[in-house]
């Protein structure tokens, strides 16, 4: 489990309000997302596909008894190789209360960002509204898009709730 | 302390049920005396913990509700049909007072103040006899003054093994020949050499000043059952005390009559410090609900007012049954009852229902595990595998009986709630003036505890709607030529995976005609030559009341439809079948479970499916001949001269892949809210029982499909929505394909 892991950049912050984020890529791009919200990182096995879902939607897993739906990121925002190998990586997120798995094309490692580390994204036409991202982090010469996963996961356009329970 | 409430409120629930039932079982003319002590006990165990806990309002009421009961079963006073109301009513109060507790609507004290008096009167009015004997004893300790039963002994020969769960057994046991020092001369008489052989003791009477009058079998049997198995107990009296000098032992409760003439006070002491008011026995009844305040031990002052055959001394061990547990066992509670009848078997614990839940999840998973395993080793050589396939096969079977086990906690016999209609029929009858028996057939079908909270609103519903509008008036019913007597029957059985509920009664029947005009009238879209079944449908709707007058059960056309759409909300649904003067029959149809469902599994091009098994009426490979075309699109099937829609599942669920020509799938015909359709699928692939999972939980509702659940090879498969899929016949016929 990847969170697990030691974390290398954790010499730095002296900020006091770091966070950890999980980073992950999608084709060149490589966003990041708190780590509290991942519950499990895991293989990419049979989904069971959903009638009439749209085509991001995988369909759904057997996760220790639980019936979780799988969304393929990289076929919503239309970046990396849609293709489907022993290495297809899941990110299981815990997002209140429900729980949802992503597939990415790799996931990176955890990451400490302060605050000051992440720049407020600038406006701009993207497969993805811009609302859903927090910002931009720099990390070396690495640009880390800072997503929130829970609103995005959430939001109509993910078409994962019923319209009636949205947040 | 606050932790051990919830058991608390449990409890209490259950004991003022089974107070309850008991009571409505109890024949006032000859009560039976295991009745009534069960009864008493109930009681005793409320007081018991509710003091405890400090409820005192709680401890008060049930204080006078038990003294009145203790003195009915020592044949003090007669059972009278207005002590059972005052005791229902009494029930009624104390679950007001333990809502109250539990946060919700608060009690009306001027309402338990009223049971309070009620029951104190009871208990006064034929009680100045027996209290002036009391005083009389007092004086003249030689007459006997207790017309109780208990026979009075001066010692026991006690024999018991020790339970298993009595750790160091020889200091507990020379605990309790401490204990019964209370009673007289106590010793162990044989002491086992191994922990199973029985222990033997002997207890002779009371001798020394200031020993409390010996117990009776029953005392020390409750004592002993705390440290014993109770199966192994034997007491047996050791010889016979002289009448005179026992039972005037009982007039006093628990004080020696060495010294009569001695104020009696002092003696007490000796044995009860934290009781003083007992020193003052005879002090009359005034004395009875004062000392409140003592915890658990609030009934022990009162009592000796009461000419009391048993010592006090032996509620001690009752009240404790109660109160230990909930120290030790935090979240769940093994039940001890102080019934002697239950604690030899019937004992419970106490699980959250979510615990269930995560067990039967984690069978589910080690089914499907024990799956994949027994398939990888499928292709494995018998001859060079032997012991391993031999395993394989035992964890098959245990898994089995695993599962069928873990499914069954959640199964609870429906007489849960049957056992509450008793009382419904009795008071709303009363209410009503009629006279209605009530008969209940398979109490002990079983379905899921779910199901079973659930469906007491509507059948109680079902139950007082049978009962006034059913149930003629005695002089309607015996102007028809019937009993006056009305009968409603309550009837529960398994029918093809599911539970079948009927409320009969034999009543007046539904009223065809008053029913159409009254539809008429509000202007439902009827026509006189409707089917009686769909006459009857029209009492489910809203509003609808053919009730003359507006009573205070019911008639305000309120309710019949919350009926229908509860029972519809739960996947079952309601039959009537009536017939004018002759009765009515409701028949409710649910599901055996919420959680588990009985499907048939079929194969859509590379996908599984689930069809609840309950849907199904056949499942036929059509011939070229069978398929007919409306307009041009084979869109009909004629099955036995019937002609029925065909909805094919690929295109419902859009998977290209799937077979397409209509007689080289499968058709399988399923029936739901009375519209039959065939389903056109690729292939029958088996039946299982499946375990419904959420789809909802983590994702949303998908149309056409109800819910999801786990093969056996760990992948998901959708449960289909027949209800739906049957309206898409009706309504949006995809475009042909």
């Amino acid at each position: 489990m990847v969170q697990d892991s030691t974390n290398k950049q954790s010499a730095g912050d002296e900020g006091g309000h770091a966070q950890e984020y999980l980073t992950f890529t999608l084709g060149p791009e490589e966003y990041a997302i708190d780590i509290l919200k991942v519950q499990e990182i895991r293989g990419y096995d049979a989904v069971t596909t959903i009638a009439n879902a749209p085509a991001f939607i995988k369909g759904v897993v057997n996760l220790r008894g639980t019936i979780v739906p799988i969304v393929d990121l990289r076929i919503k925002f239309g970046v990396g190789n849609v293709e489907y190998t022993p290495f297809t990586v899941v990110i299981i997120l815990n997002i209140s209360g429900r729980v949802v798995g992503i597939v990415v094309d790799s996931v990176s490692d955890v990451t400490m960002l302060r605050p000051e580390q992440i720049r407020p994204a600038p406006e701009f036409a993207a497969t993805v509204d811009t609302k859903f991202i927090l910002g931009l982090g720099t990390l070396d010469e690495r640009m880390l898009i800072v997503v929130d996963i829970e609103r995005l996961m959430l939001s109509s356009e993910m078409a994962l709730v019923d319209a009636t329970n949205q947040a | 302390m606050t932790q051990f409430y919830q058991v608390f409120f449990d409890e209490t629930a259950e004991h003022l049920n089974n107070m309850e039932s008991m009571l409505l079982e109890l024949d006032v003319q000859h009560p039976d005396a295991e009745q009534l002590n069960a009864i008493f006990r109930a009681a005793h165990s409320i007081k018991g913990s509710a003091g405890t806990f400090g409820f005192n309002d709680l401890a008060d009421v049930t204080h006078i509700l038990e003294n009145l009961l203790d003195r009915i079963r020592k044949g003090e006073l007669t059972l009278r049909e207005n002590m059972i109301d005052a005791f229902l009513d009494a029930g009624d109060i104390l679950k007001t007072l333990l809502a109250a507790h539990r946060g919700e609507d608060a009690a009306d004290p001027s309402a338990v103040e009223a049971i309070c008096t009620r029951l104190r009167d009871l208990t006064t009015n034929q009680s100045s006899a027996a209290a002036t004997a009391a005083v009389a004893a007092k004086v003249a300790p030689a007459v006997p003054a207790s017309t109780a039963a208990a026979v009075p002994q001066n010692g026991f020969d006690i024999e018991f093994v020790l339970g298993e769960s009595t750790p160091n057994g020889d200091q507990t046991v020379e605990n309790l020949v401490e204990e019964l020092g209370a009673f007289g001369r106590a010793e162990i008489a044989v002491r086992p050499s191994a922990a199973d052989q029985p222990w033997r003791l002997k207890l002779a009477g009371a001798t020394g000043s200031g020993a409390a009058k010996t117990p009776d079998a029953d005392t020390l049997r409750e004592m002993l059952e705390f440290i014993a198995r109770s199966d192994s107990i034997r007491i047996a009296p050791l010889g016979e005390a002289p009448a005179a000098v026992a039972q005037t032992e009982e007039a006093y409760g628990f004080f020696s009559d060495i010294e009569p003439a001695a104020a009696p006070a002092d003696e007490g002491y000796g044995f009860f410090e934290p009781l003083p008011e007992a020193a003052a026995p005879a002090t009359g009844q005034s004395n009875a609900n004062d000392g409140e305040g003592y915890g658990f031990f609030t009934d022990l002052p009162a009592q000796p007012a009461v000419p009391v055959p048993e010592p006090v001394i032996a509620q001690q061990p009752v009240a404790k049954s109660e109160a230990e547990p909930h120290k030790e066992a935090g979240e769940v509670v093994v039940e001890r009852r102080a019934t002697p009848r239950a604690a030899a078997g019937d004992t419970t614990i106490r699980v959250g229902v979510e615990k269930v839940d995560q067990l039967i999840n984690l069978v589910g998973e080690l089914v499907i595990t024990q799956a994949m395993l027994a398939q990888s080793a499928s292709d494995a050589d018998p001859v060079l595998f032997e012991r391993l396939l031999t395993g394989l096969g035992q964890l098959e079977r245990n898994t089995r009986d695993l599962q069928e086990t873990v499914m069954s906690i959640r199964m609870m016999p429906i007489s849960v709630v049957f056992g509450r209609f008793p009382r419904v029929v009795r008071d709303t009858s009363q209410k009503l003036g009629k006279q209605v028996e009530l008969k209940t057939i398979g109490e002990d079908t079983e379905l899921d505890k779910g199901l079973i909270e659930r469906i007491s609103d509507p059948l109680t519903h079902l139950i007082r709607n049978s009962l006034d509008h059913g149930i003629e008036s005695p002089e309607q019913r015996a102007a028809a030529g019937k009993q006056p007597v009305g009968t409603i029957t309550l009837k529960a059985y398994h029918q093809s995976g599911n539970i079948v509920i009927e409320v009969g009664d034999d009543g007046a029947g539904l009223n065809r005609a008053k029913i159409l005009a009254k539809a008429k009238e509000r202007g439902l879209p009827v026509s006189d030559s409707m089917s009686d079944t769909e006459v009857w449908a029209l009492i489910f709707e809203a509003g609808f009341s053919t009730a003359d007058v507006i009573t205070e059960v019911s008639g305000r056309g309120v309710g019949m439809d919350v009926v229908k759409r509860n029972i519809t909300g739960m996947g079952g649904r309601v039959e009537i079948d009536s017939m004018l003067g002759v009765g009515t029959r409701m028949t409710v149809r649910l599901p055996l479970t919420l959680a588990i469902l009985d499907g048939m599994s079929v194969g859509v091009g590379p996908e599984t499916y689930i069809i609840p098994i309950g849907y199904v009426i056949e499942s036929l490979q059509a011939t070229k001949n069978m398929i007919k075309s409306v307009s041009g699109v084979e869109r009909l099937i004629q099955v036995r001269g019937e002609y029925l829609p065909v909805i094919a599942l690929y295109e419902v669920f859009n998977i290209p892949q799937a077979v397409h020509a209509l007689n080289q799938g499968i058709m399988v015909v399923l029936e739901a809210d009375g519209i039959k359709v065939a389903l056109f699928v690729d292939a029958l692939i088996g039946q299982h029982q499946v375990v419904i999972k959420s789809l909802e939980a983590n994702y949303r509702k998908v149309p056409g499909v109800s819910g999801a659940t786990i093969m056996g090879d760990g992948r998901v498969a959708m449960i289909l929505d027949v209800s739906a899929l049957a309206g898409m016949a009706k309504n949006a016929m995809p475009a042909a394909a």
